[in-house]
């Protein structure tokens, strides 16, 4: 709907991380659309646009492109906010990413048992970490059609 | 002769001899009358004369007639009397022949012996037969000469005390034979007399065949006593009123009481305990009813002490000839340590199975804090290191034309720094996962694995001269992924090893001495020094420095715990500068984590 709307949700609580992540985006020029939430249950609030972010009903609650989402989170864990979000037909067809530090093998397939559309391991490596970065703007943002309806700001 | 035609000639000669002569008197007194009658005498002289002479010849002629009619019936009595005399002396030497034949033929063993000089008299066959002397050997011998010696003063006594009147029992005596063999007899005697002496008649019955069987008999009875009575299960044998027809001593001792007292006797007379009485009873007349044998796995019983003891019986019926049950026998085994040992093996076991679920308990909690650690390991230490990396990144990029050359190796230095920490932590979740992963033990061909390994590694040989020889490697069984970490462990040490080597060389095979197959990869590399050999497989050990080989020292640490988890063994042999060789087998995918 609007130029504004946002395209990527970023959740993460380590502010290192975010910075990191902001600066591998920033680089990828994918700045502009960015909403960054600290932890599950804020997350969920800005899904759902209920709490801090009822107002957002006003602008029908839009989608955002992509949520890129840790798996430890306050609150409320990453696979938690994953499970909501992938059980609700309104927000079922939002891609969700898991960007996380685990390499834990339950993670990935409790992960991909609720449905989440991709899961990248946060490389240490800074410059593996932009690239992964770049990919995964250009595909989930850029390259991905999501189905209409389910976000305004898709055209 | 018979005995009619020999009566009836003496009667005819009888009559010949006394009627002849008064029919000639007659004759005579006739010729006299008739001469007195007609010569010269009186008529009344003649006439008295005449008349008296014919009244004489009368009387003279009944006299006869009447004689002979006495004669004739006292020569009938005599003829009588002598035929019964005959008849008797007759059947007197046939009651004497009968007798006789008794003796001599008698099968048993008989002899006369002479009272006063205690030498026999006479003897029949049987005692020739039986004892092995002849008749004239037997006539000279007196009855101590079948006698052993030592039996003899016993005789003596005897035949001092012996009275002689009627059948006496002589009892059972041993008697020697002219052989010397000794023989059992049963004598008896009896007074007689014989050719004018006194003596006794002996019947000996030679008893030593029913003694030598009564003697086994007793002693098999005993012997069969013996099995019953040493037998430790109770054997006994009731009858349909529950009384004990047979008891051994195992049974008897239990109750308190001896074999001779039980007999008779029955459960409720020793058994304080009701129901088991009653339980037996039970048991007892539905064999006795159904002529059934039963088998009771499990029974108890009060013995005389108040003990309870566990038993096992088995109980069968004793059929009559009628078809009937009236007696049964049993045998019922003390099973009372058994089923203490059973019951101790029980609680021992359930106890073991305590500790187990305890020790199984401690060890998923340590496993899950292990997990748990490593989880976070695997979240939380990434994190700074990314941050570390990253920042001292953006800086070298942002002000790569403003910073100094030392500040930016300083910057080159942190991040190459926290990249190796990351390696190092990738490494070391990954050891630590093999531990805990469940494995999937299947057919592996290595040389599969290999290939997979070597496609990999590809990146590492850019550049360089390395000639991989791939030799035989026979199927195992094995987890494939497991495998390939230590294939992956061991060809990139080969690889990073070999490094400084024109031409390197590489050899993946295996060898079998017959027992077990050792796999093996070989280098041409820098080797190792065998003092070392030890430290091969410590987490964290190196054997060499990081500016020459970079490494963790996670890498074999890693291959032997998936080898030990195999069951196999992994050990390396090596000279510096001369290559090294890794060995490893691979049993059969036994679990063993370690």
């Amino acid at each position: 709907m609007t130029d504004d709307a946002v395209e990527i949700l970023l959740v993460e609580d380590n502010p290192n991380d975010v910075e990191l992540a902001l600066h591998a985006l920033r680089k990828n020029k994918l700045t502009n659309r960015i909403h960054v939430v600290r932890d599950g249950a804020e997350a969920l609030d800005f899904i759902f646009c209920t709490g801090s972010y009822a107002d957002r009903q006003e602008s029908n609650c839009t989608h955002p492109k992509v949520i890129l989402l840790d798996l430890k989170l306050p609150k409320i864990d990453g696979l938690d906010v994953l499970k909501r979000v992938k059980s609700d037909e309104r927000t079922k067809a939002i891609p969700v990413v898991m960007m996380t530090s685990s390499r834990e093998e339950r993670d990935v397939v409790e992960s991909y048992r609720l449905g989440v559309n991709s899961y990248i391991v946060k490389p240490v490596d800074f410059d593996q970490f932009t690239e992964a970065v770049r990919q995964l703007g250009l595909y989930w943002v850029l390259l991905n059609n999501a189905p209409s309806g389910l976000s305004a700001s898709t055209g | 002769m018979t005995m009619k035609t020999e009566q009836q000639s003496l009667a005819r000669s009888l009559s010949r001899t006394l009627i002849l002569p008064p029919l000639a008197m007659m004759a005579l007194t006739g010729v006299l009358l008739w001469q007195i009658h007609y010569l010269n005498a009186s008529n009344t002289t003649r006439v008295l004369l005449a008349t008296g002479i014919g009244l004489i010849l009368l009387l003279g002629g009944l006299l006869a007639v009447f004689a002979r009619r006495q004669l004739l019936k006292t020569s009938r009595t005599y003829g009588e009397a002598l035929r019964v005399s005959r008849e008797q002396t007759k059947a007197l030497r046939s009651s004497e022949n009968r007798y006789r034949l008794l003796f001599e033929s008698n099968p048993q063993p008989m002899w006369v012996f002479d009272t006063e000089t205690i030498a026999f008299l006479d003897v029949n066959k049987a005692a020739i037969r039986q004892y092995g002397y002849t008749r004239e050997e037997f006539l000279n011998l007196t009855i101590r000469d079948v006698r052993p010696t030592e039996d003899v003063p016993a005789l003596l006594d005897n035949l001092a005390l012996h009275t002689t009147n009627g059948l006496s029992e002589g009892g059972i005596w041993r008697h020697r034979r002219k052989d010397g063999s000794q023989i059992d007899v049963h004598i008896t005697s009896h007074p007689i007399e014989f050719a004018g002496r006194r003596a006794e008649l002996v019947l000996a019955t030679d008893i030593t065949e029913r003694l030598r069987a009564e003697r086994e008999l007793v002693e098999q009875r005993a012997f069969l006593r013996q099995i019953i009575d040493l037998n430790p299960s109770f054997i006994f044998a009731k009858d349909r009123e529950g009384r004990f027809t047979l008891v051994n001593e195992s049974l008897a001792s239990a109750y308190g009481t001896s074999v001779t007292d039980l007999v008779g006797k029955s459960d409720a007379d020793f058994n304080a305990n009701a129901a088991e009485v009653a339980s037996f009873r039970r048991d007892d007349l539905e064999v006795l009813d159904t002529c059934r044998d039963k088998f009771i796995p499990e029974e108890k019983i009060t013995d005389s002490q108040g003990h309870k003891r566990w038993l096992q019986t088995f109980k069968r019926p004793l059929i009559g000839a009628d078809g009937k049950a009236n007696q049964l026998l049993a045998v019922a085994t003390d099973i009372t340590d058994r089923k203490k040992a059973a019951e101790k093996i029980r609680k021992l076991n359930e106890e073991l199975e305590k500790r187990v679920s305890e020790r199984t308990a401690q060890l998923e909690a340590a496993n899950n804090e292990l997990e748990a650690f490593s989880y976070s390991v695997s979240h939380d230490l990434r994190a700074p290191l990314r941050a570390m990396h990253g920042f001292s990144r953006i800086l070298l990029e942002t002000f790569a034309t403003e910073l100094p050359a030392e500040v930016k190796r300083y910057l080159n230095l942190i991040s190459s720094n926290a990249g190796q920490m990351g390696h190092l932590i990738d490494d070391l979740l990954a050891f630590s996962r093999i531990g805990r992963q469940p494995m999937k033990i299947q057919s592996v061909a290595p040389a599969e694995v290999v290939k997979q390994v070597l496609s990999e590694l590809d990146v590492d040989r850019q550049g360089r001269n390395i000639d991989v020889e791939l030799g035989e490697l026979p199927e195992v069984q094995a987890d494939p992924a497991l495998l390939k970490q230590v294939y992956a462990n061991l060809l990139s040490n080969a690889f990073k090893y070999t490094r400084q080597r024109e031409q390197a060389r590489i050899e993946v095979g295996s060898e079998n001495n017959g027992r077990e197959t050792f796999y093996y990869v070989r280098d041409n590399g820098a080797g190792f020094d065998m003092r070392f050999a030890d430290k091969l497989f410590g987490v964290f050990q190196r054997l060499h420095r990081a500016e020459e080989f970079e490494g963790t020292g996670v890498g074999l640490a890693t291959a032997q715990r998936i080898v030990n988890r195999h069951g196999g063994r992994i050990w390396g042999q090596g000279e510096v500068d001369a290559g090294a060789t890794f060995y490893f087998t691979l049993q059969g995918g036994n679990s063993h984590d370690g």
